[in-house]
């Protein structure tokens, strides 16, 4: 069979010595920044991209994905025993897990989460190699005109799922949009908004404006607030595994996280957080009286930690077949690929399949390490959660400055960087999240082509895109979606949805 | 007149703000036509829409707008002055004095930017740091910086 095929050869890949050690790497990276709130994947991964240069693609890859699916991990760790969130997606966890940790069954919940996340992530992968080739097939009847809708229709998304107000995170996306053109225009050669400077005509780096909005925007929020102390709930923690009845009510539980993580990781603009906060209403909702949500309901940490590593990992499918990226990790995962000169999009799949394979492999490889790294060091982990703050903001400086200097060895992309935290900072407090922001950079000198050579096609006749069916499919879901947030009613369920962060 | 959100007029103006910027300094790129677009059209359609929302944003800040989320707040004014100028000092620095001082300067000085200071503590981690940054990256991984200054 086809699919058993991709997979043997997947694992060939994956299980070389030299992948086996860069998801490891990877995945207690990712734990460790799941654990040390302060610092997420987005900044981490923007560090990290300059170091993976010398990689080849596919170790590169496998490495950065770890850090991603590593956090979701870490984060839940922290939530259970310390009730601090390393992660935002490990914020619901906080809610019933460190309430399991107070009521002595520490040990179960952090037991629950790690195996409910590996459940998720055998789901996720399986579905990866399931629809990634399907997906992939159907990306190649696309034309330019549809692809334009897919990427608006992916803003969308990512507009209808940020929190907060609409109308900001739509000015992030045209902010970044316009970010995304600065330099060398690729038609006609024009450098634009240069502003005399060469060091512009490459245009703005990603990496520049994630480490200077997530990495150091984040160190520059921090700072601004009193440093809290952390108490360290358990320091020992024994008894890891689960009663029967507590087996009982997490597996369906997990289940359910797993699937609805699957269906929303793939959504434009879905991802991890908002996975989990779904997760968390959907078994609050279907336990109804009978649950005790908040007061330690196991089946509020086995069905959210499920949910956003699921969806941690199908956010892989459309920036793998479609070469879009749905959230602001992916689309670093598309500079990453970038950077090794690898186009995404569907021919990813046919042209570099070893890349597409063995990624897929040493994912679900990873999530069995992560099991086998968690549980034990546990005690490690929460160790770490003593070092100050204070001490953590120089590091993280450091690691932000090497890996920006070290893209082209220039000290215009630090002060680059250093613009880009002020600006993020400000926003941030004027209530506009980075992430829109960062999914236009990406998004913008590709919109551009589609939209030039769509219309290029149609001579200049703007119907083209809702007289193609499939455009005008993507269109009208892009509208009905904004007039739904809209809509009075939905809006004020949305808010609440919201609130309860 | 009262505001009703602070955050909506002030994001408002942010966006303004971008939308002239770059509209002025796209202003000289031809845009051509839809058919066969230059340069300068996509940029322009972009300017104008970012424009759009930015007023939107005033206007909802003025008349509608939630105050209570709309407040700003005060902003504390020593983080950000010295992460972005720890940044800067090593930027301007790298070239004329080589990596480990700008480094290490840089590192002493974004330790003041937080609420709990301590000098000495500060000046410790700094150097080791700077220490493990130069082992790691230029030793082992071989990154290329400048090391001596001219």
């Amino acid at each position: 069979m086809d699919l058993l095929d991709n997979i043997a050869l997947g694992f060939g890949v994956a299980l070389t010595l030299q992948n086996i050690a860069y998801a490891f790497v990877g995945c207690v990276l990712g734990t460790l920044i799941g654990v040390l709130p302060g610092i997420g994947p987005v900044a981490t991964i923007a560090m990290l991209l300059p170091v993976t240069y010398a990689l080849p693609p596919v170790s590169a890859l496998i490495m950065l994905a770890g850090i991603y699916y590593g956090a979701q991990y870490g984060g839940s760790t922290t939530s259970i025993l310390v009730n601090l969130p390393g992660e935002s997606a490990s914020v619901v966890t906080c809610i019933d897990g460190y309430q399991m940790a107070r009521n002595g069954r520490a040990g179960a919940a952090l037991a629950a989460a790690a195996l409910a996340s590996f459940l998720a992530g055998t789901v996720g992968t399986l579905l990866i190699a399931a629809f990634g080739p399907l997906l992939s097939e159907l990306a190649f009847t696309f034309g330019q005109a549809d692809y334009f809708a897919l990427m608006v229709l992916g803003l969308v998304c990512a507009v209808v799922l940020a929190s907060g107000s609409l109308l900001r995170a739509v000015g992030m996306i045209l902010l970044g949009l316009l970010f995304g053109l600065v330099g060398r225009d690729v038609n006609t050669g024009i450098a634009r908004y240069d502003l005399g400077r060469t060091e512009l005509i490459d245009g703005i780096g990603f990496v520049v404006v994630a480490l200077g909005m997530f990495g150091l925007g984040e160190i520059i929020a921090n700072l601004s607030r009193r440093e809290e102390k952390r108490e360290v709930f358990a320091r020992r923690v024994s008894g890891l595994w689960l009663t029967r009845e507590e087996f009982r009510a997490a597996t369906p539980a997990a289940l359910r996280g797993s699937a609805l993580g699957s269906f929303l990781g793939i959504l434009p603009g879905g991802g991890p957080t908002i996975s989990a906060f779904s997760a968390y209403t959907l078994e609050k909702r279907l336990a109804g009286q009978r649950g005790t949500f908040g007061a330690g309901d196991i089946r509020g940490v086995a069905g959210p930690e499920a949910a956003n590593n699921a969806a941690a990992q199908t956010t892989f499918i459309p920036m793998l077949t479609l070469g879009i990226p749905p959230n602001a990790t992916m689309a670093l995962m598309v500079g990453a690929l970038t950077l090794h000169n690898i186009q995404p999009g569907p021919q990813v799949m046919t042209q570099n399949p070893q890349l597409f394979w063995g990624l897929i492999a040493s994912m679900w490889i990873g999530n069995l390490m992560l099991v086998v790294l968690n549980l034990p060091l546990i005690g490690l982990w929460v160790r770490l959660l003593q070092v100050p703050y204070r001490l953590m903001v120089p590091a993280i400086l450091m690691f932000c400055m090497i890996g920006v200097w070290s893209l082209n060895g220039s000290s215009f992309d630090l002060l680059l960087m250093a613009f880009f935290a002020v600006l993020g900072f400000v926003m941030a407090r004027l209530g506009c999240e980075g992430a829109p922001l960062l999914l236009g950079l990406i998004l913008g000198p590709m919109m551009e082509e589609s939209l030039r050579r769509a219309l290029l096609l149609s001579r200049g006749d703007w119907s083209t895109f809702i007289t193609r069916p499939i455009s005008a499919t993507l269109l009208a879901v892009a509208l009905a979606l904004l007039v739904a947030v809209l809509l009075p009613t939905l809006r004020r369920k949305r808010e609440e949805a919201f609130r309860e962060e | 007149m009262r505001l009703r959100s602070a955050r909506d007029v002030a994001v408002g103006l942010v966006f303004l703000g971008f939308a002239a910027l770059f509209w002025w300094f796209g202003r000289d790129h031809p845009t051509g036509t839809a058919a066969r677009m230059d340069a300068g059209y996509f940029p322009m359609l972009l300017s104008a829409l970012l424009a759009l929302v930015g007023a939107a944003c005033v206007l909802r800040g003025l008349f509608a707008g939630d105050p209570e989320e709309g407040r700003i707040g005060a902003i504390a004014l020593r983080p950000v002055a010295l992460v972005a100028g720890a940044v800067l000092l090593f930027a301007l620095t790298l070239d004329l004095v080589g990596f480990l001082p700008a480094m290490f300067a840089s590192l002493v000085l974004v330790g003041f930017a937080g609420t709990e200071r301590r000098p000495l503590e500060s000046v410790i981690a700094a150097a080791v740091l700077t220490g493990f940054g130069w082992l790691v990256f230029i030793r082992l991984l071989g990154l290329q910086f400048p090391m001596t200054g001219f």
